[in-house]
């Protein structure tokens, strides 16, 4: 099959994806260094906030959501061997997300959009910014309805088949998203697009928050998927084994799915316009869902220990030392499963119910989601990214050596920049903050702790140029050589026999996720329209 | 590399995965502890809340 | 379908994980008073200045007949009103926040006084403060450009040195 669209299309996104995390790198690492106050040169409020702005919708929405379409493109081509449904619509699409994009970065840039990637009214920003921010999301719906036409077309075409399990679990994303982003797209076009247009004076604070939880939990597991479609589907072979188990793998995609979108109250634990009833509810909830990734560290770990005994470890543990960590896919699973240790850990502190407020705002948040987006996610984004781009380039990689170390060091700055940032958090240093000017001698203790971040943060900014510069060279360097290779799925020992429906399709899910839905967040909603609220008109920053 | 017989091949493949079971259950302990050590000994020590 | 005998022993103790985590939380929440701040309650942010709870010379801590201490502050850009307020140590206590403008967040470092103040609604919370000491009243929601600024001061005094105001309310009065 002549693929070239398809891998256009791939790169095309990636490189969009890429471009807006190496500039938010940059951005990163001016903040923690302003935050110190360590260069006085450097202070201001202004630049600071118009910073975190950016970087948060660039690494947040821009990264994230064109990296998931191209990687999904190709998934669903590769996986099901058929080419992109229609290729138009899947370019007009990214022309739209890519317009939305740069609409919204020109407030940003401009300071026109200090909001923060959250937005929360009654502080307002441009429009340009809210109705960039709309036109990105409603982009990227083109690519979840041509995933599941591709995987609904199939399952026509293959009656009684087994979906390949990379295009069951990117389907499954793509109707995670479309359920996890209705919550912003309601705030959006409902309240905030109308009163930062100006034809509302006012808008519902407490409702705003709301439907912003509905989002702000499932987006995250719409990032995490592409990662474990990583752990189950590329690097069992690369570990030169086998999957241990597909069953498991798509019932954990499936509770994933369902169970992180009804649960965004554990984001409003400390808000007074939600009663404790449906926070506790929302905290139940948000358990469940760590069920499925505890579950899916098992079955990856399993199929390493194989790949480790295959290749002469012996013992309880010797299987570790015996694995290929000169191969990126499988050094990428072992880093990305460290820091899902302790970013896990830290999840389960956050969800917490009443324990929220030991942490809630403070530092040890970002800390938390650093670790557990910036490392364990996004060290499987490159990882799928050396392991696809001489597969779209048809040319090697540039230096597996370097990427080697790239990887290393991106988990080493990692290490380095949240670990103290967890810190700052139980001794009580806010977030979003963008200096440390209480005079107050408690601050004199979170000193040395911002001191580590910044060499964390610096290490991270070299391990992210140095990921630019391999892909940057593989596509454009001269190679010596051509690389022909396809991508390779991993399979399990006994080929799936019996597979039961409902681990093969999404249409029984889509309804449990509604039921659920209903339950969670129907009278939370519900009930802003029958008390009397008092409505917030827009105030500046 | 060394050359595993079909046999030692197979078995391998469908021996239980006791190193993986070990590690999980010391990394889900060392978490339950590391829950408990925060919610019993930093969050509840600072005050009721309600 | 076939799962793994030790996976699915696993699953067994991955669930009674979360049972016990759920088990703690759920005992604690509707035996021992241990909850968020939950009470839903609104109030024109626009007009505090005209109600009778929240009107300036209302402000700070007030202690009723029966004892009970309630603490009504003001968060603004970019302070909390009163700027400077003691309490007694190792006290139910129960704060009053409202905003009179944008969302805030409010955090005691050390404590458990914590909670969001979003405008349009009164967040209320009962806490203590086992420690005594002076300690900072932080706001920790991006309010503006000031936010680095948002601060007050909270004085905790040993319960048998602290000052009562004059009884200025009565039991159960929140207006």
């Amino acid at each position: 099959m002549n693929d070239i669209t398809e891998r256009r299309l791939a790169l095309s996104h990636m490189w969009v994806a890429f471009i807006a995390f190496i500039l938010a790198c940059f951005m990163g690492e001016y903040q923690v260094l302003e935050r110190s106050g360590l260069f006085e040169s450097l202070d201001s409020p202004s630049v600071y906030f118009a910073s975190v702005s950016t970087h948060g919708v660039l690494m947040a929405y821009v990264l994230t959501t064109f990296f998931i379409m191209g990687f999904g493109y190709y998934t669903a081509s590769t996986s099901l061997k058929v080419p992109i449904w229609n290729k138009q619509l899947a370019w007009g699409g990214f022309g739209l997300a890519l317009l939305g994009t740069v609409l919204a970065a020109i407030p940003l840039l401009l300071g026109l959009a200090s909001v923060l990637y959250t937005f929360y009214p009654p502080v307002q920003a441009h429009y340009l910014f809210y109705l960039g921010a709309t036109l990105l999301i409603v982009g990227s719906w083109v690519w979840c309805g041509i995933m599941i036409k591709m995987f609904l077309q199939w399952k026509q075409e293959h009656p009684g088949e087994t979906v390949p399990l990379a295009m069951f679990a990117t389907t499954m994303n793509a109707m995670l998203w479309l359920w996890t982003s209705a919550g912003v797209a309601m705030e959006s076009l409902f309240l905030i697009l109308p009163w930062s247009f100006g034809w509302v004076d006012t808008i519902d604070v407490g409702l705003a928050r709301t439907l912003f939880a509905w989002t702000l939990h499932p987006i995250v597991y719409f990032w995490l998927i592409p990662a474990y479609i990583a752990f189950y589907t590329f690097v069992p072979k690369h570990a030169g084994s086998y999957l241990f188990s597909d069953e498991l793998a798509r019932a954990a995609f499936i509770v994933l799915v369902v169970f992180s979108l009804p649960i965004g109250f554990h984001h409003l634990y400390m808000d007074p316009e939600q009663a404790k009833g449906w926070k506790m509810l929302h905290g139940v909830g948000t358990f469940i869902v760590s069920i499925p990734t505890f579950m899916t560290g098992f079955t990856v770990i399993a199929s390493l220990e194989i790949a480790g005994r295959l290749r002469g470890g012996k013992g309880l543990f010797g299987w570790i030392g015996s694995l290929p960590w000169t191969n990126t896919m499988v050094l990428s699973v072992i880093l990305s499963l460290l820091m899902l240790i302790f970013g896990g850990w830290g999840g389960l502190v956050n969800a917490s119910y009443a324990m929220n407020a030991m942490i809630h705002n403070t530092a040890w948040v970002p800390g938390h989601f650093h670790l557990i987006f910036a490392g364990t996610t996004v060290i499987m984004y490159f990882a799928i990214a050396y392991y696809l781009w001489p597969i779209l380039t048809k040319k090697p990689l540039y230096s597996n050596n370097l990427a080697l170390v790239q990887l290393w060091t991106w988990f080493i700055g990692m290490s380095i920049m949240t670990t103290p940032w967890h810190v700052l958090g139980l001794l009580g240093q806010p977030r979003r903050i963008s200096s440390v000017v209480y005079n107050n001698l408690m601050t004199l203790s979170w000193k040395p702790y911002e001191l580590l971040m910044i060499l964390g943060g610096l290490v991270l900014l070299g391990s992210a140029c140095l990921f630019i510069y391999l892909i940057f060279k593989t596509q454009f360097g001269a190679a010596n050589e051509a690389f022909e290779g396809e991508v390779e799925y991993a399979e399990t020992y006994h080929p799936v026999t019996d597979l039961p429906e409902y681990l093969n399709d999404i249409k029984l899910w889509n309804k449990v996720i509604a039921v659920l839905m209903f339950i969670s967040f129907g009278i939370p909603i519900l009930q802003f329209f029958f008390m009397d609220t008092y409505d917030s008109s827009a105030w500046g920053y | 590399m060394n050359q595993l017989t079909e046999e030692e091949r197979k078995e391998i493949i469908e021996s239980p995965p006791i190193g993986t079971w070990s590690l999980m259950l010391i990394v889900s302990l060392s978490m339950v502890a590391g829950w408990l050590f925060l919610y019993y000994g930093v969050f509840l020590p600072r005050g009721m809340i309600n | 379908m076939h799962i793994d005998p030790l996976e699915k022993k696993w699953a067994q103790i991955v669930l009674a994980i979360c049972a016990l985590f759920v088990g703690i939380i759920m005992i604690d929440a509707l035996f021992h008073s241990v909850n968020a701040p939950s009470n839903v309650e609104t109030i024109n942010s626009a007009t505090l200045h005209l109600s009778e709870e929240f009107a300036e010379d209302n402000l700070g801590v007030q202690i009723d007949d029966k004892g009970d201490i309630t603490i009504r502050m003001v968060a603004g850009r970019y302070s909390f009103l009163p700027k400077k307020i003691a309490v007694p140590a190792e006290t139910k206590l129960t704060f009053r926040w409202v905003s009179i403008d944008v969302l805030h967040g409010v955090h005691i470092p050390m404590t458990n006084m914590s909670t969001m103040i979003v405008p349009g609604f009164v967040a209320e919370i009962e806490t203590s403060f086992p420690k005594p000491g002076n300690y900072p009243v932080l706001c920790n929601e991006y309010c503006g450009l000031g936010h680095d600024h948002m601060w007050s001061k909270i004085d905790v005094v040993e319960k048998d040195q602290w000052v009562k105001p004059q009884i200025t309310s009565k039991e159960g009065d929140t207006k």
